[in-house]
């Protein structure tokens, strides 16, 4: 041990840039007497998943991260502030999950929303309280999910594990999506700057592309950045796709230089987020992607991006598995129609009150209900120490999946991964997710 | 990534006098402002008054960022996102590091240049950065490439 | 007491198990703590058979389930979903399902999509990557190769070791200098001597069979139905089987159905994969009016079969994915009657018995996979039985069901179906993996995982997280 400023001392093997302020977690920034760590932890912040990440905890509370973005560290604030929750007017869980059961009993039927950002087991409990509610289950995205899988089916999908991306792709497009917004370790673990085994030189080996409704950040790391309106979406993937020297560049000037890079590219990753797409302009790119594979001397993969639920995946795969769609159930006939309608507006004409379920992103990127939903009677479960934005009648705390406890989360390309569950003091107390709505269903069997 | 000011903008606030109270021109206090040597408060004319707007322009400008006196790194906290385009670019990673070179994050007892502690970048081992060897050329990878301009090399 | 510990005796049946040379005589087996036992005298059931037909619980081995966004095709398309396939599996009769494809990525995604399936055991082989494992061939570094192997079976808990394709090829011009052609690997994999590594298992894509024959031995040929596109296939797959060599092979029932291969195109309504295998892993429909050659092969060959061939049945089919027509199948290999033309043509008027249908889909797939306690009935194997009320004269309606509808199956001596109706007790289910010396935190695990995405801790299974996993 080394002697930093203000007499904190510092581990020599992490060093850092000692800057004498107390670090984000509102604790002083020590790693002195660190008494627990945890290496290659998972974090569920988002579909990244990424698992290289550091916790360093002091009696019982997190005091730092290593290799965490800034999405995961907002995500950890939450559990490290003294006071987490706003307060409920319902004392004991038990009372909160009655009266939650109350409104969904009165004012029924319910629409669960939001599990995309649980845990595998938090998934499925929350599908089988639906069920035995007899509402409708739905994630966050799932105008987008529902529009993009039924394409993928219907049309035929090509995709990629997010290693063949950073290994053979030599052009990423970011259609209306920027990772730098909502997946921060993207670029440098995946898409872009990480050096695989074909591209050596890393952003070097790349032309990255994006395509926006407006001007975002990710714009300056760009070779061209297009911004398209959803009225010309349809039109404009028109003329990238035919790629016949366009005569017409759309009143893009730098459609003919696109156009000769995607000639001159191997290997075309788009990172899409599918509930900003219009629908024609989906079908378009599944068309284009299906137009370049068929030939098979090039190869184009679609990958959406999913920016509410960190696991998003988990919940279409849970979806598929359970009930052989991938968007979520009505279980109801009423129910179902209106979830075929592919719209918010439709399933808020049905339905009488909402569950909500948080425990995804923090920060700028959390979710909110759609505004046709806000007038309905709210039922919260949240490990978040900021209220809702959203007028909620029941409001209830639970532990943070993937720190508070354990779980399976799905990455962003399929493959599974393990969150552990760090032992930190912040949890006692806070039930599971998947606890509170297996309570909930306990009590309506009863 | 382009920086966020130049010594042009950055004379613009200053007095313009030459007074030579700082022991320098304008011009030339401009520079050392730039790289983070002085600070507005070395110049007295802009500590009065009538340069109180222009001081706090100068401190937007300038941001509140520690230099750091072997890289000259100037790390803006509020804007780093965590990113880590930074430690995936650093050429002393890409050739000691195969891990971090392929995106992944450096282990807590990896010897690495940067690595993101609490969602902002930080040096860990300075004196590996290329910047460090006086004769080597001046590498700029991190802030050439950090898309928040979060980072400033001087 | 647990149903898994039951002394159970079945009486009267007639026994077919090729590895005893049992050819339906009649015989009671008797089963105690889940294993094939001597006799007892104080048996906690008994079951009578009633002279039905036994023999060891069928293995299938080459049944693709669990690649990422399999299952989003599968519901799309209308297949079954997972948990169904594991009861249509155990109404056939059968306790083992094999994926023969996993990468060190995906190698989660399966284990837990398999461990998912209801009734069966599971396993899947590793996929090497000769990307990153070239080095060491084109250096003929064998031990290198082998401790890399050895690492990976250990990572994922694969049960062998599996080639998607025989060589290696870039797309890039300028990588060129790092492929590997197949007889350069050939050679290479002829000198390895490694009881945990080889046979290395042979993914037989259209275009495989061409390879020289003897070297071709030296693998397990997995999936062969596709490889059978033409007249010279099917004569090097006959001759490859004549000298030894070991093939799977799905049959075609003449219906669209889907179908798994590897290929650079696709096509509309396909799931196209990039998993790291050198071409994408493509879901597509599989139509046999368009490859009549290639499935009436298959049914020749069978008509050709003999009891040396190492030669094992994939319910799963010619396309590697759907079980459901192979009762379907059995019932024309047991019936001369009512075949449809293509399969009268491929089989030539030849009729098999229950001691080879044993042969075919219980004794040679567990010799493939390597599962010595299964796909026979001798005394410490697994007891895993099945029972089929099938009886002389059967038309091949009858035989369908019959065979798709198993009398009665027990797995590690539990109870399974009895009567023709699933009893509702759960069998104990396993991840059968490879037994490989465990070397704890082995450099050799990190090289290998250098270049995933993930942690090298991220990459290891980990038994408990995904059901049970037992080594064999």
């Amino acid at each position: 041990m080394r002697e930093g400023a203000e007499g904190v001392k510092v581990r020599p093997d992490v060093g850092g840039q000692h800057t004498g302020k107390t670090g984000p977690y509102g604790l002083r920034n020590a790693l002195a007497g660190s008494q627990t760590e945890y290496h290659s932890h998972v974090c569920a912040g988002c579909s990244c998943l990424c698992d290289d990440i550091s916790l360093y905890l002091e009696g019982g509370r997190i005091v730092r991260s290593l290799n965490l973005c800034r999405i995961g560290v907002t995500r950890l604030l939450t559990i490290t502030a003294e006071k987490r929750l706003p307060e409920t007017p319902f004392p004991s869980l038990r009372e909160s999950v009655r009266r939650a059961l109350d409104i969904f009993t009165e004012r029924g039927p319910v629409v669960c929303i939001g599990a995309d950002s649980l845990d595998q087991a938090g998934i499925v409990a929350s599908a089988e309280l639906a069920r035995s509610l007899r509402g409708v289950w739905v994630p966050w995205a799932f105008e987008g999910m529902s529009r993009f899988f039924e394409h993928a089916v219907r049309c035929g999908w090509a995709t990629a594990l997010l290693d063949e991306i950073r290994d053979r792709a030599d052009i990423v497009v970011f259609w209306c999506v920027d990772p730098l917004v909502t997946h921060h370790r993207h670029l440098s673990r995946y898409s872009v700057f990480a050096r695989g085994r074909f591209t050596e030189r890393g952003a070097a080996d790349r032309i990255v592309i994006g395509v926006g409704r407006d001007r975002t950040p990710i714009e300056p790391l760009c070779g061209y950045f297009f911004v398209v309106g959803p009225e010309k979406e349809a039109d404009f993937i028109g003329a990238v796709a035919a790629s016949t020297g366009a005569r017409d560049t759309l009143g893009y000037k730098d459609l003919p230089m696109l156009l000769r890079a995607l000639d001159r590219a191997t290997y075309i990753a788009v990172f899409v987020d599918p509930e900003r797409l219009t629908d024609a302009g989906l079908a378009a790119l599944f068309e284009w992607s299906l137009s370049i594979n068929r030939r098979g001397e090039k190869r184009m993969i679609l990958f959406p991006l999913w920016t509410a639920g960190a696991n998003a995946v988990g919940f279409a795969q849970a979806s598929v598995d359970m009930f052989g769609t991938a968007w979520g159930r009505g279980f109801s006939e009423d129910l179902e129609a209106a979830l075929r309608k592919r719209t918010w507006e439709a399933l808020a004409d049905q339905v009488g009150c909402v569950l909500m379920i948080e425990s995804g992103p923090a920060g700028p990127t959390r979710r909110s209900l759609p505004d046709c939903l806000e007038d309905k009677p709210v039922v919260v479960l949240t490990p978040f120490k900021e209220p809702p934005v959203c007028r909620a009648c029941v409001v209830i705390p639970t532990a943070l999946p993937g720190v508070e406890t354990e779980g399976m989360f799905f990455r962003a390309d399929g493959l599974p991964l393990h969150a552990g569950r760090v032992e930190c003091c912040t949890g006692k107390g806070y039930p599971r997710s998947e606890d509170v709505l297996d309570q909930m269903l306990l009590e309506v069997a009863l | 990534m382009a920086r966020r000011t130049s010594i042009y903008e950055l004379y613009e606030y200053l007095p313009k006098t030459n007074c030579g109270q700082c022991g320098l021109s304008c011009m030339g206090f401009a520079g050392y402002l730039l790289s983070r040597d002085v600070r507005p408060e070395d110049c007295p004319p802009l500590c009065t008054d009538a340069f109180e707007e222009a001081r706090q322009q100068l401190g937007a400008l300038l941001g509140d960022g520690v230099k750091d006196p072997l890289t000259g790194l100037i790390v803006d906290a509020d804007r780093c996102i965590g990113c880590g385009i930074c430690v995936s670019v650093c050429p002393v990673h890409a050739a000691n590091n195969r891990e971090v070179s392929l995106g992944k994050g450096p282990r807590a007892d990896d010897t690495v240049v940067l690595r993101i502690v609490d969602g902002c970048v930080q040096l860990s081992s300075r004196e590996l950065c290329n910047r460090a060897i006086p004769s080597a050329p001046p590498c700029k990878a991190c802030a050439d490439n950090c898309p928040t301009d979060a980072m400033e090399l001087v | 007491m647990s149903e898994a510990r039951k002394k159970i005796v079945l009486r009267n049946g007639r026994v077919f198990d090729p590895v005893q040379g049992w050819r339906g005589e009649v015989r009671d087996i008797y089963i105690a703590d889940g294993r094939i036992s001597e006799p007892f005298r104080d048996p906690d059931e008994v079951i009578d058979t009633g002279l039905r037909a036994v023999m060891a619980g069928g293995i299938e081995p080459c049944c693709h389930l669990g690649t990422p966004w399999a299952s989003l095709w599968r519901a799309g398309a209308g297949f079954s979903p997972i948990d169904r396939i594991g009861e249509i599996y155990a109404r056939m009769g059968y306790v083992h399902v094999h994926q023969p494809l996993m990468t060190l990525l995906t190698a989660g995604a399966v284990r837990y999509a398999m461990s998912r399936i209801p009734f069966v055991d599971t396993s899947a082989w590793v996929s090497l990557d000769l990307r990153d494992l070239g080095t060491t061939v084109r250096a003929q570094r064998k031990a290198e190769f082998v401790e890399s192997a050895r690492a990976l079976l250990e990572l994922t808990g694969g049960i062998g070791v599996f080639l998607p394709f025989p060589h290696l090829k870039h797309r890039q011009r300028h990588y060129a200098q790092k492929n590997i052609s197949a007889k350069t690997l050939f050679q290479f994999i002829s000198s390895l001597t490694d009881a945990d590594i080889v046979p290395i298992a042979l993914w037989a894509l259209p275009g495989v069979l061409d390879n020289d024959r003897d070297s071709l031995c030296l693998f397990h040929l997995s999936c062969a139905g596709a490889a059978l596109g033409s007249e010279g296939d099917f004569e090097r797959a006959c001759a490859l089987l004549a000298v030894g060599g070991s093939v799977d092979l799905g049959l075609s029932t003449g219906m669209p159905c889907m179908a798994v291969t590897a290929a650079e195109r696709c096509s509309p309504g396909d799931l196209s994969v990039d998993m790291g295998m050198g071409a994408p892993i493509r879901f597509g429909h599989f139509d046999p009016s368009f490859n009549r050659e290639m499935c009436r092969n298959g049914w020749r060959l069978l008509c050709l079969w003999e009891e040396r061939w190492h030669l094992s049945l994939s319910p799963a089919g010619i396309g590697g994915c759907e079980p459901d027509a192979f009762p379907q199948a059995v019932s024309w290999l047991l019936e001369g009657h009512g075949r449809p033309a293509m399969v009268e043509e491929g089989l030539g008027g030849r009729v098999f018995g229950l001691y080879e249908v044993a042969s075919l889909t219980r004794a040679e797939p567990a010799r493939c996979l390597g599962l010595a306690d299964r796909g026979h009935l001798e005394i410490g194997a697994r007891a895993d039985v099945s029972v089929y009320e099938v009886a002389a004269g059967m038309q091949t309606r009858d035989l369908s069901r019959a065979m798709g509808n198993c009398w009665c199956l027990i797995k590690d001596g539990v109870v399974v179906r009895d009567k023709g109706a699933f009893t509702g007790l759960k069998p104990p289910r396993r991840f059968r993996s490879k037994m490989v010396e465990t070397r704890g935190a082995d450099p050799r695990q990190s090289e290998v995982a250098l270049n995933a995405s993930l942690r090298c801790e991220h990459l290891k299974y980990a038994a408990g997280l995904d059901g049970a996993t037992e080594v064999t």
